[in-house]
């Protein structure tokens, strides 16, 4: 009787102290990983622009670039390599290109001075057609009428306003034009 | 020293002579009227950290394609597909339908009207033109097309911006589940939206006869 008494104890005394020890520091079991996913700053985008001047579309493809695991967080974003390879503009480039019935009337949007006359790839510049998330929040364009398409630049800016405002004084300067016809997108997606 | 000094004073009243007729040009130009542009907004891509490879960074399924067409998918015979239509072709059966005679195998085709669809025609911001319609094309394995037809009409002169307005809707889905193309056929424009899996059949295109 006693010994079954004392076995009772000891066990009650052994739950006890099973509840009582101390929780491990990084199970962190008051927040789900879901929340905690969805605290993490998004992933470095960046967002071009194309045109398909002969049906008169322009396309955005987002590209998201997955963090080295050395990557530093600054101001709540991960940063956007400094290089980006020809490769991924080809890609982007493809949104378009897999989109028209004569891929060889799609060009990145920023176009040069005379695109109107001597309308080709070589004749806009990739880099140009591109904003990074870590920089701006807003990519924009801004256009004049050339006959049957739109020759265009961009720009990239703080706010859809600010996107379109460089991107109508680039197009200005550019073409020496009034570029009204316009659109910004945000570079990260909604 | 005089001389180059008359040559430089004449060079900058040039230039200043020039810069002032370009000026006068821009402002006496003819220029566009303000107007806001359609940005056709593919999928995002996802890269990896060295930039090598990507994958689609959106996992979508032939129900965000259906959500889009009224339960539409690739593959649907085409009285399933009749069935789903706002107006149904009434009798409709493989053996009646019409040879499309652009594709070098037996493809058939049915069509109805775009103004009779509500949700074939969503997404469309301006008038569709009352003789537009929508075409669907089956081969024995089922639906592998969808193909938008704008015909202009006296109310509705010009339909590119209506074709924007359907591929802004399509261009959303990525590649691997539907492939949306615009081009011009005579004064027609054409949106198909085509199934990837559909191989050679892919490129394709419809030629307006008589237009």
């Amino acid at each position: 009787m006693v010994a079954r008494a004392f076995l009772f104890l000891s066990l009650c005394l052994l739950a006890y102290g099973a509840k009582a020890g101390p929780v491990p520091f990084d199970l962190n079991l008051a927040l789900p990983p879901v929340v905690e996913d969805s605290l993490k700053p998004p992933h470095c985008t960046i967002a071009y622009l194309m045109a398909d001047i002969g049906m008169n579309d322009t396309y955005a493809a987002r590209m998201r670039i997955t963090p080295d695991e050395n990557a530093r967080i600054s101001r709540g974003k991960y940063p956007c390599p400094t290089t980006v390879p020809p490769r991924i503009g080809a890609r982007a480039l493809d949104t378009c290109t897999a989109r028209s019935a004569n891929p060889k009337t799609c060009v990145y949007i920023d176009m040069s001075r005379g695109f109107e006359t001597d309308p080709e790839l070589r004749n806009t510049s990739e880099n140009a057609s591109r904003c990074a998330s870590d920089i701006s929040s807003h990519i924009g364009m801004a256009c004049w009428k050339a006959g049957g398409f739109d020759v265009c630049n961009s720009a990239c800016g703080d706010s859809p306003q600010d996107a379109i405002a460089q991107a109508v004084q680039r197009c200005a300067e550019k073409h020496g034009k009034l570029c009204t016809i316009t659109a910004s997108l945000p570079v990260l997606p909604p | 020293m005089l001389v180059r000094m008359s040559r430089r004073i004449g060079l900058t009243a040039l230039l200043l002579f020039g810069s002032l007729v370009g000026a006068v040009a821009q402002t006496t130009e003819p220029q566009s009227p303000p107007a806001a542009k359609t940005i056709l907004v593919a999928p995002p891509t996802q890269w990896t950290s060295d930039m090598l490879s990507f994958r689609p960074a959106l996992s979508q399924t032939t129900t965000d394609f259906a959500a889009l067409t009224g339960g539409i998918v690739f593959g649907m015979v085409a009285t399933d597909v009749n069935a789903q239509l706002a107006e149904p072709t009434p009798g409709l059966n493989w053996s009646t339908m019409p040879l499309a005679g652009e594709f070098p195998e037996d493809v058939r085709y049915f069509w109805t009207r775009l103004e009779g669809s509500q949700q074939l025609a969503a997404g469309i911001t301006g008038c569709a033109g009352a003789n537009s319609y929508v075409v669907f094309l089956f081969r024995g394995r089922g639906l592998f097309r969808m193909s938008y037809r704008l015909v202009a009409d006296a109310q509705c002169p010009n339909l590119a911006q209506t074709a924007t307005d359907l591929m802004a809707r399509y261009v959303q889905i990525g590649r691997e589940l539907a492939l949306s193309v615009h081009y011009r056929a005579g004064r027609v424009e054409v949106v198909d939206i085509t199934d990837p899996s559909a191989g050679y059949l892919i490129p394709m295109r419809w030629q307006a006869r008589g237009r």
